[in-house]
């Protein structure tokens, strides 16, 4: 009996099963916004499926709405820039309904992982008490905490011996991205989000584990990869734009390529993507939430509209690989394209097939091993949070590291980009 | 303009980019260092430099450092404080405005956020009227001024004053200085007073950057290349970023694959050329700037991906850089490549003058 996968796509309510050699083998399609994400599983178990043998449920869930859906976060900056303090530059709407405490104190590191200035544990201990009571989670982030997290995580400790183990605190150094105020502002929605995150994936698991008590739980994130149930709690923003990412890398499972252009129409809109290599080619933009920049970036993609032509869309889309086919989900046509007759379930397969990534994206001391020291240990880095993803290590795959050198002061440093990309480790056969 | 209130920043910072050349660091940082300081201080004044006594005293201030490291970690109001106090006591006296020595996303920010700290108002003026990697590529010393004393304030509260020198070396000294301040330092250099600004000319930098920023925010960019009077090079889909570094600083190539065949951007920290196929269609001291064709923004060159479509953007410079001396400070050669210095519009720079 084979072992099935679950992809559920509770934005557009569709679910599927696949079996080991990704083929679907049960489907649903229940009503958008009607049917929670429990409901959409149950629904699918009752099309006839074995429940005990799903091994792993990938999910799809509704975005937040900024505002509404985060509480009250208390946010500590270790070190640097007091001309910019954290939340500065919120919406009003959102750090009015968000901001508990905020303070700035002494630390934080340099490029190369030196500390500045001695954490100021004093203040830190100060922050937390005015925490207490009045905040239902905390963020902090220090500057250079990718290069160096000690700070970050000595002031998450003593955060968490003021406050106890009920109030999340998330650390800037969690978000793989170069720039203070990106992490940061990444750790302070992720702390406002950890509650309803965390019940909200929990009822889901709750209901995975009905089924079967053996079987995990993955949500989907941004790029179409995925992050284990625990981690996706921790990191509710990862999440933003699974629907899409989902979508792309499913509609080319569905059309049975490895790698597509894919062309999406909805409504009055045609979105054009790629995937290749099990990952999205990005933007470089910033994803935001509610007005506020994060750490993620965006998938390079084209929104046109109805009218407007698409040939040179999908000659940038295809650009450096033209023989990529054009996979199209909706009811736009292009010629030589292959049409998807079960386009909607795309996202649900795109989540049940789904697999793991890491990526790392910091600054590099060059000094002593020089730069090929230097990749290798960003591509480690890489592989590393791929398998804490849940990758299978034996069968990752890896970009090449990309480097951008310190312009203004020639100083031997790099920013260093790389991503490990596999499938999800399989759980060992009873 | 008389001051820089929130409803302008992103004007400000968007026309900021365009002078930036490819380079000057990264614009959501500079917005929200503006938004700070607008917030804590109010709007900040803006002043001509015949509205202050010609023999006043002012405060050129430059933020130092590497986009990389500056996306960490700004500047501090001690630092601000600690700047002042340091030129103030070699000068003797008080400075009565803040002058920024360059124009670009940061260093349009910085000095307005210093103003706001310190309570000066900003001139509307600057001493390069775009970006350049070195404290000493100045009109100012065009002029004949010395880039010395220079001051460089650091987050650990190191303070370095370079007392005398050349402007080359002094350039050098700096950049040297800067590695264990952490790459990031608020510096000041020259001695100015408003009168010397008023002979300088090149009013209205902040203006200009308000100007061409509410330009860059219409749709298309005719608007925008006819505010700046630049032109359109070439549209193409980025095909390569390269960087190496050989002699100092690093040198990159961006490749873009067009319909007229292949364009290629020298840079290091700007955009210094772009050529077709062997022909040179702009190059420094003009302004090169790339823009992402979906969204209209002008991008650091640096963060290009491959399969982008953008459009590459010329226009002009202050004339004055368009001399002699100014090509020896800031042309092609200045930065090892050798070329002849072509205007944005593809003409050569000193016909008129032979």
């Amino acid at each position: 009996m084979s072992r099935l996968r679950v992809g559920l796509d509770a934005v557009a309510a569709r679910a599927v099963a696949m079996d080991e050699r990704s083929r679907i083998v049960a489907s649903c399609r229940g009503l958008p916004e009607a049917d929670s994400p429990s409901r959409l599983l149950g629904a699918l178990v009752a099309e006839g499926i074995d429940a005990a043998a799903i091994d792993r449920v990938v999910a799809i869930l509704p975005e937040p709405v900024p505002a509404e859906t985060g509480a009250r976060v208390g946010v500590l900056r270790i070190g640097g820039a007091t001309a910019l303090p954290p939340l500065v530059g919120w919406p009003a709407g959102m750090s009015g309904a968000l901001a508990g405490p905020v303070a700035m104190v002494r630390g934080g590191h340099e490029y190369d992982g030196t500390p500045s200035a001695p954490l100021d544990l004093a203040a830190v201990a100060e922050f937390a008490r005015r925490c207490a009571g009045n905040v239902r989670a905390v963020a902090l982030a220090g500057v250079h905490g990718l290069e160096n997290p000690d700070h970050e995580q000595q002031a998450a400790a003593l955060l968490a011996d003021v406050l106890g183990p009920e109030i999340p605190v998330r650390k800037g150094s969690e978000t793989e991205a170069i720039g203070l105020l990106e992490r940061e502002n990444t750790a302070a929605l992720d702390a406002a989000l950890a509650e309803f995150a965390r019940a909200r994936i929990a009822e889901l698991g709750a209901a995975v584990r009905k089924h079967n008590p053996e079987a995990e739980l993955y949500l989907v994130r941004g790029d179409g990869t995925v992050l284990p149930e625990l981690a996706a709690q921790r990191h509710a923003t990862a999440c933003l734009g699974a629907a899409r990412a989902a979508m792309l890398h499913g509609a080319a499972r569905l059309a049975g390529v490895a790698a597509a252009v894919v062309v999406e129409t909805t409504g009055g809109q045609t979105v054009v993507g790629t995937t290749r290599g099990g990952l999205l080619p990005e933007s470089g933009a910033h994803r935001e939430f509610g007005g506020i920049r994060i750490g993620a970036r965006l998938p390079r993609l084209t929104v046109l509209n109805r009218e407007s032509s698409l040939s040179s869309a999908v000659a940038r889309a295809r650009y450096g690989y033209d023989d990529l086919p054009v996979v199209l989900v909706g009811d736009r046509s292009v010629p030589d394209a292959i049409r998807l007759l079960d386009g909607d379930l795309a996202a649900a397969v795109g989540a049940a097939t789904a697999e793991a990534a890491g990526s790392v994206d910091r600054i590099f001391w060059q000094g002593t091993g020089g730069r090929e020291d230097s990749a290798a240990r960003a591509r480690q880095l890489a592989r590393d949070a791929a398998v804490r993803a849940g990758a299978d290590p034996r069968t990752l795959r890896e970009t090449p590291v990309k480097e951008a050198l310190m312009t203004y002061v020639p100083v031997p440093a790099a920013r260093l980009q790389a991503t490990a990309v596999g499938p999800i480790l399989e759980p060992v056969a009873p | 303009m008389e001051h820089v209130a929130e409803s302008a920043i992103d004007d400000v910072v968007r026309g900021a980019v365009h002078f930036g050349s490819g380079g000057g660091g990264d614009p959501y940082l500079a917005q929200q260092l503006l938004l700070a300081a607008v917030r804590q201080h109010g709007p900040i004044p803006l002043v001509t430099a015949d509205e202050l006594p010609p023999d006043a005293l002012v405060l050129p201030v430059v933020s130092g450092g590497t986009p990389h490291t500056l996306v960490e970690k700004a500047h501090s109001t001690v630092e601000a404080e600690t700047l002042r106090t340091a030129v103030e006591a070699r000068a003797g006296r008080k400075c009565a405005a803040i002058l920024p020595i360059q124009l670009g996303s940061v260093n349009v920010a910085v000095p307005l956020a210093v103003a706001a700290e310190l309570g000066l108002p900003c001139l509307d003026l600057d001493l390069m009227r775009r970006t350049l990697p070195s404290i000493d590529l100045t009109l100012l010393r065009l002029a004949g001024f010395s880039v010395s004393p220079i001051t460089v304030v650091g987050g650990s509260g190191v303070v370095a004053e370079f007392s005398q020198g050349s402007g080359a070396v002094l350039g050098e000294l700096v950049r040297a200085v800067l590695p264990p301040l952490g790459l990031v330092a608020l510096i000041s250099a020259y001695r100015v007073t408003a009168g010397d600004c008023a002979r300088l000319g090149a009013l209205g930098s902040i203006s200009e950057c308000a100007r061409i920023g509410a330009a860059l925010a219409e749709d298309g960019y005719d608007p925008y290349l006819r505010a700046c009077g630049g032109r359109l090079v070439c549209t193409g889909t980025v095909a390569e970023v390269l960087q190496h570094s050989s002699d100092g600083w690093p040198r990159g190539v961006v490749s873009l694959d067009t319909p007229e065949g292949f364009v290629r951007i020298d840079f290091q920290n700007e955009n210094l050329i772009v050529s077709r196929e062997g022909t040179v269609l702009a190059t420094v001291p003009d302004l090169i700037g790339v823009a992402d064709a979906d969204t209209g923004a002008l991008t650091q060159t640096i963060d290009l991906a491959v399969g982008q479509e953008v459009h590459v953007l010329a226009s002009p410079v202050d004339e004055r850089w368009h001399t002699p001396e100014g090509h020896a400070a800031a042309g092609p050669r200045a930065f090892g490549y050798a070329v002849d210095p072509v205007r944005f519009d593809g003409s050569t720079p000193l016909a008129g003058a032979r």
